[in-house]
């Protein structure tokens, strides 16, 4: 009998061991997966930690603008679980490096380089030209340094990235081909060396590349108007194109989309969007929120069956180029696709808005832009220029001066070179214009004729046999600054962001004693509306932020005041 | 006659905690499935056995029904119906048992259902902390002692 009871005990803890281990198995695989997770530290300083495996991380810690990027300075810590760190304390503005960039390594010493919008530069700010024999992994070592850094904590040290690329490179070689097949044959090796032990490093580049690209896709125009809906009470999406964004109303134009049609899909797209509801704006995570509203509002709109045909052949990467733009990128894709895309109903609007957004995603792929600046310089292939713009500061109500750097030619002579500006977000040739001759000099533009707050928005262009390309765009206030640029911030240099702003505002400042400040905002008629202590500052870079909800819409001045005198001021726009 | 009916009851009971515990993962999984971010490991797991895309695609067209659910079905109620079907499965299995190991077993309830949560309160593993999953996990625990034990005194009953 108490053997029976034993044996009864012995399959019944049998069959526990078993339903134990399924709801184990189901409770592991709901922790969420170890990838990235942000947190508020408060004070609009975000925290955000990227897990890649093995316990390796990386902490990005700063602030984000209003559209969700990292703006400001921000560090970097990167930790290969074995304290090992390596700091990287950069400035970035649209979430790209801008300026410089100081690395510690764990031994203590430390690398300075210096950024353009993402693109590496010499620190004097002059272009700088790669030799024609420069190998894929000599760019990506030079044009990419924090990329390095990244890959050699995650355990590929300089001396395997380098035989890996000299590898993608040789098997690239064997094939004869011209630029515009460049994409399909590096695929083609791609493929080839995953079934290698090059299939780690091509495995973690992919997640690497997904991590850029988030950041990359909120520079989107249809992303950034979709976070403005949100901000502007009433105002539709393709109110808010049409007025702010209709550089991407024009390049939708291009790929076959009409107004009309345009206009049809933003209807219904905002018809979804309003109907999840609203979101906190003072969230700090709002712009993530209003992101995944969008891309569920488009997948709903979309024709499921064929959005997830489009985006197997986009996923497979298989038709498109770096060194193009959106509609010629439309022009080679695949017949059968564009066939998908030619009805323009809104489930086709939405889609080729997916399509358009995840055009950054694929020129996101670090590797792959060395390995094809290599192939470039090897091979005489003239690129359009890269050109990166900066806003210099408002010489007076009605005029203001922004400055254009030619990162590369692009193999070839810069023709022309400008800035083209306006009131509309991506200026281009067919807006103001401001010519600067030719060459890779650094050169800036004094804009005349402003209205006094008015927003304006620039772009520095420049011009080879390849065409024109055009820089970042940078917004500012006739008379006052937006944005910011912590490589201009000297002595008590005062920045306001964002500007126009609505109701949480960060005022910025170096000071170089340590002093005790005060803020004073004064309307056009002179009447104090608002003065706050804003406490003891050590020297350095310093800033704090207010909620300005109580102040009406409105241009006033802000003045930072230590007990005797006014330090510095700035205009301030209030719209909302 | 009666040996027939017993022999059927008790079969019947037995089919009906394994129905009701497949069908109780299985909709806590289809609500992970379909609405939950595809961060999760289950995620990694699909891909890996080939059914990444067709989840992709079930995925697609379920997104726009997400909004009409209210938040505690698709964070929440996953965590309630497994603690239930757990609970059940356990109380089932040592139903009428003498062992002292069943006491093990039972304690193993609580813990497993509780443990997560407990280890996301102190940032151990990744996740978010919530006192509503613990409120329906709890709730499950005790629907699914209750139902187990009533499913149970079928067979101990007719015995």
């Amino acid at each position: 009998m108490k053997i029976k009871l034993l044996k009864k005990s012995f399959w019944q803890s049998m069959l526990s061991v078993i339903v134990f281990g399924i709801f184990i198995y189901f409770a592991i695989g709901s922790i969420p997966g170890v990838n990235q997770q942000s947190r508020d530290l408060g004070d609009g300083v975000i925290e955000t930690a990227k897990t890649y495996s093995d316990g390796k991380t990386e902490v990005l810690t700063g602030k984000h603008d209003e559209y969700g990027r990292w703006h400001g300075p921000i560090t970097i810590e990167r930790d290969d679980g074995f304290d090992l760190r390596f700091t990287e304390s950069v400035t970035m503005v649209n979430g790209q490096r801008h300026g410089q960039s100081v690395t510690k390594y764990p031994n203590g010493s430390t690398h300075t380089v210096c950024y353009n919008m993402g693109s590496r530069v010499n620190c004097s700010k002059s272009a700088y030209k790669m030799v024609g024999d420069s190998t894929a992994f000599q760019i990506l070592n030079y044009k990419y340094p924090w990329f390095m850094v990244t890959l050699n904590m995650i355990g590929f040290d300089s001396e395997y990235v380098e035989t890996y690329l000299d590898t993608v490179e040789l098997v690239l070689s064997d094939y004869e081909f011209d630029d515009e097949d460049f994409d399909d044959n590096y695929n083609e090796v791609i493929e080839t060396l995953e079934e290698t032990k090059y299939d780690s490093i091509i495995g973690t580049n992919y997640v690497l590349l997904l991590y850029r690209a988030l950041e990359n896709m909120k520079n989107a125009e249809f992303r950034l108007a979709t976070i403005d809906y949100y901000r502007t009470d009433g105002a539709g999406t393709y109110n808010i194109l049409q007025t702010k964004y209709p550089g991407y109303i024009l390049s939708m134009n291009e790929a076959g989309v009409s107004n009309q049609d345009l206009e049809a899909f933003c209807l219904k797209f905002d018809t979804i969007i309003a109907s999840y509801g609203l979101l906190d704006l003072e969230d700090p995570f709002f712009p993530d929120s209003a992101d995944t509203r969008m891309y569920r509002a488009m997948d709903s709109i979309s024709n499921s069956e064929k959005s997830a045909s489009i985006f197997d052949e986009l996923k497979s990467a298989s038709k498109y180029s770096l060194n193009t733009n959106f509609s010629n990128y439309l022009n080679k894709i695949d017949p059968k696709l564009k066939k998908l895309i030619a009805d323009n109903n809104p489930k086709e609007v939405a889609t080729l808005i997916q399509i358009s957004i995840f055009e950054y995603y694929i020129t996101s792929d670090i590797m792959r832009s060395a390995v094809w600046d290599a192939y470039v310089l090897k091979n005489g292939v003239i690129e359009l220029p890269t050109v990166t713009t900066e806003f210099s500061g408002n010489n007076s109500t009605t005029s203001a001066t922004v400055q254009g750097y030619v990162i590369e030619d692009g193999n070839n002579t810069i023709i022309s070179k400008g800035i083209a500006w306006g009131t509309i977000y991506n200026p281009t040739l067919d807006n103001n214009v401001e010519i600067r001759g030719n060459g890779t000099l650094t050169f800036s533009a004094t804009l005349e004729g402003l209205t006094e707050g008015e927003t304006y928005y620039a772009r520095a262009f420049a011009t080879n046999s390849a065409g024109t390309a055009y820089g970042n765009c940078i917004s500012f206030i006739a008379e006052s600054a937006s944005g910011i640029d912590y490589n201009k911030i000297k002595d008590l240099d005062f920045n306001i962001y964002p500007n126009p702003a609505s109701s949480t505002t960060t005022f910025a400042f170096q000071n170089k004693t340590t002093e005790r400040l005060n803020l004073v905002i004064v309307d056009l008629n002179g009447k104090v509306v608002l003065q706050r202590e804003l406490g003891n500052f050590q020297p350095g870079k310093n800033q704090v932020q207010l909620n300005l909800s109580i102040l009406p819409n409105g241009i006033y001045n802000c003045q930072l005041t230590n007990n005797s005198s006014v330090k510095a001021n700035q205009k301030l726009l209030i719209n909302r | 006659m009666n040996n027939r009916f017993l022999h059927l009851s008790v079969k019947r009971a037995t089919v009906l905690f394994l129905l009701l515990s497949f069908l109780t993962l299985l909709l806590g999984g289809t609500i992970y499935i379909l609405w939950r971010p595809s961060e999760h490991l289950f995620f990694s797991w699909i891909d890996e056995i080939g059914f990444g895309n067709l989840i992709d695609t079930i995925r697609l067209h379920s997104v726009s029904s997400r909004f009409l659910l209210p938040d505690f079905v698709i964070y929440s109620l996953p965590n309630g119906l497994w603690a239930f079907a757990y609970s059940m499965l356990i109380v089932g299995i040592w139903s009428g048992s003498k062992s002292k190991i069943k006491y093990f077993w039972l304690a193993t309830i609580p813990v497993l259902v509780l443990g997560f949560e407990t280890l996301q309160y102190f940032e151990i593993i990744r996740g978010t902390f919530s006192i509503q999953d613990i409120a329906f996990g709890i709730t499950g625990i005790i629907i699914g002692i209750i139902v187990g034990n009533k499913i149970t005194k079928i067979k101990n009953h007719e015995n």
